[in-house]
């Protein structure tokens, strides 16, 4: 499907499209958003201020819409151990398989120091299937040439509620054509641009929430993560427990899967070293998870693979890769593998990571 | 809000966003009547926000309203209606568009936030930032749960076609 999208967004034109639309019930919804209306403000004045707001804000399911930017908040800056390009590694007498690594690496992270900022700083970069949308003509059933499209992205996650944050993406684009024949076939095309012309700074004024399965966790929920194996095996079973199957194709995953899945966002997350150790624990109690030994990300640079791979061809088979620093616990990259295809279809290297005082702010070296 | 002008610019606002929207929450659900109810939820709770939603882009607004609502408001509604499972077939006056329904079922199949990715990304053509944006995550996270959601779709795809056979 990768290589057919335009084909997916026709698909999806027509099924959206497949019945003719009724008119918009313009003065029904006057009338029941006024009703609506006097049913909050009723509610407002009982409550006093507050709590019922909150409620209902939860109750739209949205996450907080900010208000206008505020100024620059002042801030500390500390870097939390980012990993740096070319990172230099010990020559390993240690055992590399999962469970020891993972358990090194949780050593590693709870000797970290506890670091604060206004924001959470990623520098990351994305490796994925170029796209090509043909501006007319016949929907393409397959891409006509092979290309992955390159760019680093910055991202600024505000810790505090109603703090805009910000993403700069689009950055040093970078074409590769898998052979020199699909680069022939791009240019009979007439050399279509696959990549964005300029980087794109976009702030946001509201949360940018990660997520553990499809619970959402801003910042500040994320920083209070427990920080002991068990304690924060219960709160994971807690949420997985509350975790709708209806969510799930073809269903719930197991609970170790789930537990992988969440540790992809959350290590390149704000979570605090005891939080990080205690994931890194939680993770060597899985057994589906394999090392594979020392591998190199899209950066160059060396750490171990931990893989978890869900073979066949059921919706959630192919290979989720993370490639962890094993001299300083930090999560180097997230890879992803289709079944069947030897390149990754997603590869995303995080450059450096850290708590920064201020948008716009990079962590020191 | 009871200003005539406020209500003048909403009902403006719905007339131009009703069909835009109605095919989001019709791909979201699945359904076009289901559709249509979250739609019309989002828009009342949209009234009683007016003011403030204007003062930014009420698409938006209205956009993330209806992806984060479709995860509680189902919720709540299969609380309330037991039997409010997504259809197995399409409605039949959807009659012959058979490739159609198959890729109906396989959107269906995928978890909620997935889908959304899918839609927004392909049928809105939202850039990831602004997916992000709507679903209230980081673009890291729409990166992966859009790998992991063409992956699922491609397969299910697949095994509709092949039970088709």
């Amino acid at each position: 499907m990768n290589d057919d999208q335009e084909h997916l967004a026709r698909a999806l034109r027509t099924l959206a499209h497949r019945e003719p639309a009724s008119p918009a019930p313009v003065s029904e919804l006057v009338r029941r958003g006024r009703r609506a209306r006097r049913r909050r403000t009723v509610a407002g004045a009982v409550a006093g201020t507050g709590l019922v707001s909150a409620a209902l804000v939860v109750a739209l399911g949205l996450a907080g819409i900010g208000p206008t930017p505020p100024g620059t908040p002042p801030g500390t800056t500390a870097v939390a151990g980012a990993p740096s390009s070319g990172a230099s590694h010990r020559p390993g007498s240690r055992s590399l398989d999962a469970r020891s690594v993972l358990l090194a690496a949780a050593e590693t992270a709870a000797r970290e120091p506890a670091a604060s900022g206004h924001y959470w700083y990623v520098r990351e970069r994305t490796s994925a299937p170029a796209r090509y949308q043909p501006k007319r003509g016949r929907p393409m059933r397959e891409m006509p040439f092979r290309a992955t499209l390159t760019t680093t992205q910055d991202t600024w996650d505000a810790r505090d509620e109603g703090a805009p944050s910000r993403t700069v993406t689009g950055q040093d684009p970078k074409v590769t054509f898998a052979s020199a024949d699909d680069e022939a076939k791009w240019r009979r095309l007439g050399s279509p641009t696959l990549a964005p012309g300029k980087p794109s700074v976009n702030d946001h004024d509201m949360d940018l929430s990660f997520l553990i399965g499809n619970h959402r966790f801003p910042i500040r929920k994320l920083l209070t993560l427990p920080t002991t194996k068990d304690t924060l095996e219960s709160r994971f079973r807690r949420l997985y427990d509350a975790e709708s199957p209806s969510d799930w194709s073809p269903g719930k995953p197991a609970f170790g899967e789930y537990v992988w899945s969440a540790a992809q966002d959350l290590l390149a997350g704000p979570i605090t070293p005891g939080t990080r150790s205690a994931l890194y624990r939680l993770l060597a109690e899985q057994p589906h998870i394999r090392s594979l030994g020392k591998v190199t990300d899209s950066l160059g640079r060396t750490g171990v693979g931990l893989a978890v791979k869900r073979g066949g061809t059921g919706e959630s088979a192919g290979e989720f890769r993370l490639i962890v620093d094993d001299g300083t616990a930090e999560l180097l990259a997230y890879e992803f593998r289709a079944p069947g295809e030897p390149e990754p279809s997603l590869r995303t290297s995080y450059e450096a990571m850290g708590w920064v005082g201020k948008l716009g702010e990079r962590p020191r070296d | 809000m009871s200003d005539p002008t406020e209500d003048a610019a909403y009902a403006a606002f719905v007339e131009a966003a009703w069909d835009r929207h109605m095919a989001v929450a019709i791909l979201l659900t699945g359904d076009r009547h289901r559709g249509e109810e979250l739609l019309q939820d989002c828009l009342v709770r949209l009234y009683v926000r007016w003011r403030r939603a204007a003062l930014t882009d009420p698409h938006a607004y209205l956009r993330r309203m209806l992806v984060n609502g479709n995860v509680s408001w189902w919720r709540r509604r299969q609380r309330e209606l037991p039997t409010a499972e997504p259809p197995d077939h399409a409605d039949p006056r959807s009659g012959p568009y058979e490739q159609d329904e198959e890729l109906r079922r396989a959107l269906m199949s995928l978890p909620r936030r997935q889908r959304a990715v899918v839609v927004l990304r392909h049928y809105e053509d939202l850039t990831e930032k602004a997916v992000a944006a709507a679903l209230g995550c980081s673009v890291g996270t729409v990166k992966s749960q859009h790998s992991r959601a063409m992956t699922r779709l491609r397969a299910a795809l697949r095994q509709n076609q092949e039970a088709a056979r």
